[in-house]
């Protein structure tokens, strides 16, 4: 049972998540951030938070269709779990600057990665080879209509372009969709408002009923963690200010900040008829005016000693370009004294007039209390038993990666024009297997990879050979080249060079030579690509259902010449060097470390007499021409 | 490889010398014509009546539906729009009856007087160099048939090995230091064959085309060992015994075509550090010779680079090199369902120049005898406007997929020069003349390079009959 023990330990390894979390990543087609500087173009930032939510479901075994529901409607289902609102990255990588296209993208991809369907051939017409009219891209589409994009604060950061939760919610209730004329948006076909619905030819319908959500889902700020962050803020500007006026300002803030959160919490327990808000309202007007004055005239202070530091600089300096500088630094200063003081004066002008509850509330977004429902709706009709399609296209996925060959060839195209199932039994049994475990992906690895199919050799069989040459039917475990990601992975796992910590924000991707961290955790973007992993057929940016598996001389120099593979040899050589000393034992070390096996008589041999011809560094190239072996990134 | 062992492969390559550095598994079957091929593939479906085979009756019939003219019988026929289609029950695309006029206009060029767009003015003054085949037909209409154009096969049947692959499976290679079938620009998207259009299938991946990018300052990733110190003769050293250990872990799969294919990448891959920054450097080439090719202007500059480098692979001894333009995601950049007006002229606009550079320059080399230069399409695109669910302001200004009839361009290697090789009808929907489907091509160029098609067959793979193609023997001088 040794087998079955070891299936189960490596099941309960995080690593597991790692793994099976990129080829999902490949499906649920997974980008971080794309632009430059401040602009985005793609994906969004921060949207590493949904690529270690589904490392971590993964490794908890969340139920397949409760994945597929919280990555569609997580904000619908649980808009008050933080974890799960993570799940919505799904739709916040969707983001694309054209909101056109972003729709485009969204309907294109949710029913390729889940149902297996090329829907997005009905845009401009109805599906010229499935039964798919123009019209049930629209219904898909108006799934998607209401839905935008936002970033919530997490707590101790403040600034969301720092740190955040991209995320999705319904920012309109009342978007519309029509079908457009030819898929061209700037002919809509206005007489028909498109309602949300599944594709026809599938079956099932849903509906839809809006969703009243918690307070914290449409007033994010209002969480505690928000209040304590800004309540720190301003304790921290008190404590470091330097000045008399200064901290006169952030005492004020601070006052009108506390004055704020008091009444925000008794208009939640007591509301806004209460006398007792109404007198907090008042109250935090009346510190917020005090504030205003205390904050010019902290900036006017600040202005008047740059000045007066302006006017002695002035007279030291010497060069023209000194100079011209420093009258720059005068003009600026000398702009913000007059805007402080024209501050100043009406804010003490303010200071005189009634006052009223109507203080100025901190800038707190208000998104819509209710959410239209249509992504639940139709989360939970795709994740369903009774669609034909989710639980078969999943199996494929799963197949596929265990043997390197999908049961239905084409995985994102289950359609007419899609190919034909090797297996279809299998494929059925798998789905219903899938379904009956409670949408178990363990279940099924446990199942596939213990079945006699997944242990078979690899060798070939000349009687199976001739019926059925492109081993169709699994008469033998088909070899695999492990993906761009696991070669890098492998290497620096065999080297003892990896850093395990898990999760946490992409990896710059011009450091994957010299990082050591695993490759799922590297920057993966439009133009910002990992070259190594890219070398190995890595996966594009804008889609990958399925990889290739090219043999290709530039995956040879990125083997030979590349930094990754220099400093790996010589630390695996060294630590392989303080553990044996005969040349004998250093080459099984090396051959068991690096190939996982035992050297040949014939190998042993060949590889003595190189290292007997280059005693000084023969070592740390015996283990480079290891990581060469075809057998290091062949999986058998 | 410096220049002198450029200077030699290229001596070696025009005396028709050269031992094959790896033999091929057929040889030649009869004396070669060509040596190398340069296969240019415009993704999406190039118009064949905009192009090279302009049709007049467009214009006299223009707006009216094709029942008025005097061709509907013979246009219309159902049972022969639908017999060249395989499974036509799976590929609906109605007849867009409603003639669109030619979008530009067409004159006579050189000797042959053979008619050309005015959006290829270029090419139109190549024409005495190239044969044009305008009876081209295809099984497919969706842009699937960008994969069959290589393979013979509806994408539905799956991956089969591409002309490229053949060839360089027949012939083996003739240089050690490139590899035998490089792929320029990128290829065909995921819907239509992706790195299948390049791809060897069962041949194994070693026959597969290399893919390789035109970037002088740049041109070959992880080109050196990281290691400075780690000099050449190291290199070749841990070579050797890589190659001695995977020929030993081998013995036990010996049908791995993997591992075969990795064994001769590294030799490849060793070789190439050397070569290719050489021969993507184009420092070297004149100025008249980077201004034929369109260099340094900016339309023509991406696809002048690439015919320029496509030349010089040749002269290293490369057997195919294939040319992708058109890259978009999806259908491709030529697929112009409307407004083919300015999305064709402005893609004519980027390849004309260079294609007609490449040709011109292999000529003036002496090199056009033994190249051919290939250029063509998945399909050409239909005689009427194409009106889809449609009654805008941009109804009408398109064409669709036409799998009926289109052309391609060859010349060099023995291809007949200033020739024009078979018709379509009058409206130019029918191929009716010397008629010949995608793999006819592939058979015509094999035998200029020496390898009968019909011989071409693996142990245990069954070729279908159209996967062969017939010579287009109109059209070889």
């Amino acid at each position: 049972m040794a087998y079955e023990e070891e299936v189960e330990k490596l099941l309960k390894r995080p690593e597991y998540g790692e793994r099976w979390g990129r080829h999902w990543m490949d499906v649920w087609r997974y980008s971080d951030w794309a632009g430059y500087k401040d602009a985005l173009r793609d994906s969004q930032r921060h949207i590493w938070h949904w690529r270690d939510w589904i490392i971590e479901s993964l490794n908890e075994d969340k139920p397949y269709d409760s994945m597929v529901v919280e990555m569609l409607a997580g904000d619908e289902v649980a808009p008050d779990d933080w974890e799960s609102l993570r799940a919505t990255g799904f739709l916040a990588r969707q983001f694309f600057r054209n909101r056109q296209q972003w729709m485009d993208n969204v309907v294109t991809h949710t029913s390729k990665a889940f149902l297996g369907l090329t829907v997005g051939c009905a845009k401009c017409h109805d599906h010229m080879y499935d039964p798919i009219p123009q019209e049930d891209y629209y219904a898909l589409r108006a799934v998607f209509e209401p839905y935008q994009v936002r970033t919530d604060r997490v707590p101790g950061v403040l600034d969301v372009m720092k740190n955040g939760i991209p995320r999705a919610y319904d920012a309109s209730l009342t978007a519309k969709t029509y079908v457009y004329d030819r898929g061209d948006e700037r002919r809509p076909l206005k007489d028909q408002v498109i309602q949300p619905a599944p594709p026809r030819a599938l079956g099932g319908t849903f509906e839809v009923a809006p969703i009243k959500l918690p307070s914290m889902g449409y007033q994010p700020e209002r969480r505690g963690f928000v209040k304590a962050d800004l309540l720190k803020q301003a304790e921290d500007r008190l404590r470091t200010a330097r000045t008399e006026t200064a901290r006169a300002s952030a005492e004020a803030s601070l006052a009108a900040l506390e004055a704020e959160l008091r009444a925000e919490k008794i208009e939640t327990s007591q509301g806004r008829d209460s006398v007792e808000w109404k007198a907090a309202a008042t109250q935090t007007l009346k510190l917020q005016r005090l504030a205003s004055v205390a904050s010019a005239k902290a900036t006017i202070d600040a202005s008047e000693r740059a000045l007066a530091k302006v006017a002695g600089d002035l007279k030291k300096a010497t060069s023209s370009s000194a100079k011209s500088k420093i009258n720059r630094t005068k003009a600026s200063e000398t702009k913000k004294l007059a805007a402080a003081k024209k501050a100043l004066a009406s804010a003490e002008k303010s200071l005189k007039a009634a006052l009223t509850t109507k203080y100025k509330t901190r800038s707190k977004a208000n998104y819509p209390s209710t959410s239209t429902g249509r992504r639940s709706a139709f989360a939970r009709w795709l994740a369903n038993r009774e669609n034909p399609l989710t639980a078969r296209v999943a199996m494929n996925h799963i197949w596929l990666r265990h043997f390197g060959q999908a049961i239905v060839p084409t995985v994102d195209e289950f359609g007419a024009n899609g190919r034909a199932p090797s297996m279809p039994a299998l494929l059925d049994w798998l789905a219903v297997e899938f379904m009956e475990s409670g949408w178990s992906m363990k279940h099924m690895h446990r199942l596939i990879v213990t079945s006699a199919a997944y242990r078979r050799s690899g060798t070939t069989d000349s009687a199976n050979e001739a019926i059925d040459q492109d081993n169709l039917y699994l008469w033998r475990m088909p070899a695999k080249r492990m993906e761009g990601e696991i070669v890098r992975d492998n290497m620096l796992h065999v080297a003892s060079m990896m850093d395990r910590s898990f999760g946490g924000p992409d990896i710059d991707h011009t450091k994957a030579q010299t990082s050591k961290r695993r490759s799922v955790y590297l920057r993966h973007a439009h133009e910002k690509l990992v070259e190594f992993v890219q070398i190995f057929d890595g996966p594009k940016v804008s889609e990958c259902y399925q990889r290739e598996e090219s043999v290709q001389p530039h995956q040879a120099l990125a083997m030979s010449n590349s930094r990754l593979t220099f400093e790996q040899s010589k630390a695996l050589a060294n630590s392989l060097s303080n553990q044996v000393t005969s040349v004998e034992t250093f080459i099984i070390e090396a051959f068991r470390s690096v190939l996982a096996r035992s050297p040949q008589s014939d190998e042993q041999k060949l590889c003595r007499t190189f290292l007997n011809d280059h005693p000084e560094d023969g070592r740390e190239r015996l283990i480079m021409i290891l990581f060469n072996h075809n057998d290091f990134v062949t999986i058998r | 490889m410096g220049m002198t062992g450029m200077a030699l492969s290229a001596m070696l390559f025009k005396d028709g010398v050269a031992q094959a550095a790896s033999p091929g598994h057929v040889g030649p079957h009869f004396q070669p014509k060509a040596k190398s091929v340069i296969w240019i593939f415009l993704i999406g479906g190039l118009s064949h009546l905009e192009s090279f085979d302009p049709k007049p009756e467009l214009n006299k019939y223009a707006g009216k539906s094709i029942d008025e003219t005097p061709y509907a019988k013979a246009v219309l026929d159902s049972a022969k729009i639908n017999e060249i289609l395989l499974d036509p029950g799976k590929q609906k695309r109605e007849v867009f009856k409603k003639i669109l006029p030619l979008q530009t206009g067409f004159r006579k060029y050189g000797q042959s007087g053979i008619e050309v767009s005015d959006w290829f003015p270029h090419l139109g003054r190549c024409a005495d160099d190239f044969s044009i085949a305008r009876g081209m037909w295809t099984i497919d209409n969706n842009h699937g048939a960008q994969l069959t154009y290589h393979t013979g096969r509806k994408i539905t049947e799956g991956a089969f090995p591409t002309i490229g692959s053949w060839v360089s499976y027949g012939l083996g290679s003739v240089n050690r230091n490139l590899p035998e079938y490089v792929v320029l620009g990128n290829p065909s998207a995921d819907c239509c064959g992706a790195a299948w259009t390049h791809g060897a299938s069962y041949l194994g991946p070693q026959y597969a085309g290399v893919r390789m990018k035109v970037d002088s300052k740049r041109p070959l990733s992880f080109v050196r060992p990281a290691d400075e110190k780690f000099t050449l003769e190291k290199q070749r050293e841990n070579l050797s015994l890589l190659g001695k250990l995977n020929h030993l872990a081998g013995i036990e799969y010996p049908d791995d075509q993997k591992l075969k294919a990795r064994i001769q990448s590294y030799e490849l891959a060793f070789e190439m550090q050397a070569a290719v920054p050489e021969v993507m450097q184009f420092s070297q080439e004149p100025k008249h010779i980077t201004e034929l090719y369109g260099l340094g202007e900016k339309t023509t500059q991406d696809f002048g680079e690439k015919c320029l480098a496509a030349r010089r692979l040749v002269e290293w001894g490369v057997r195919f090199v294939q040319l992708f333009h058109g890259y978009r995601g999806n259908a491709g950049a030529w697929d112009s369902h409307r407004d083919i007006k300015r999305l064709h002229s402005g893609l004519a606009g980027q390849i004309d120049k260079p294609v007609a550079g490449l040709i011109q320059d292999l000529r003036q080399r002496g090199m056009l005898d033994d190249t051919m230069v290939v250029m063509g399409s998945e399909f050409g695109r239909t005689p009427g406007a194409e009106y889809r669910n449609d009654n805008s302001s941009v109804a009408g200004t398109g064409r669709d997929h036409h799998p009926h009839g289109f052309n391609v361009m060859m010349a060099g290697g023995g291809v007949k020069q200033g020739h024009v090789h078979g018709a379509t009808d009058e409206l130019g929907f029918h191929a009716v003349e010397k008629r010949h489907y995608v793999t006819d091509i592939h058979a015509t160029v094999m035998k200029q390079m020496g390898l009968d098609a019909r011989k071409m067959e693996v142990p245990g793979r069954k070729r279908l009959d159209r996967d062969f193609g017939e010579v287009m023997r109109g059209i070889l001088a």
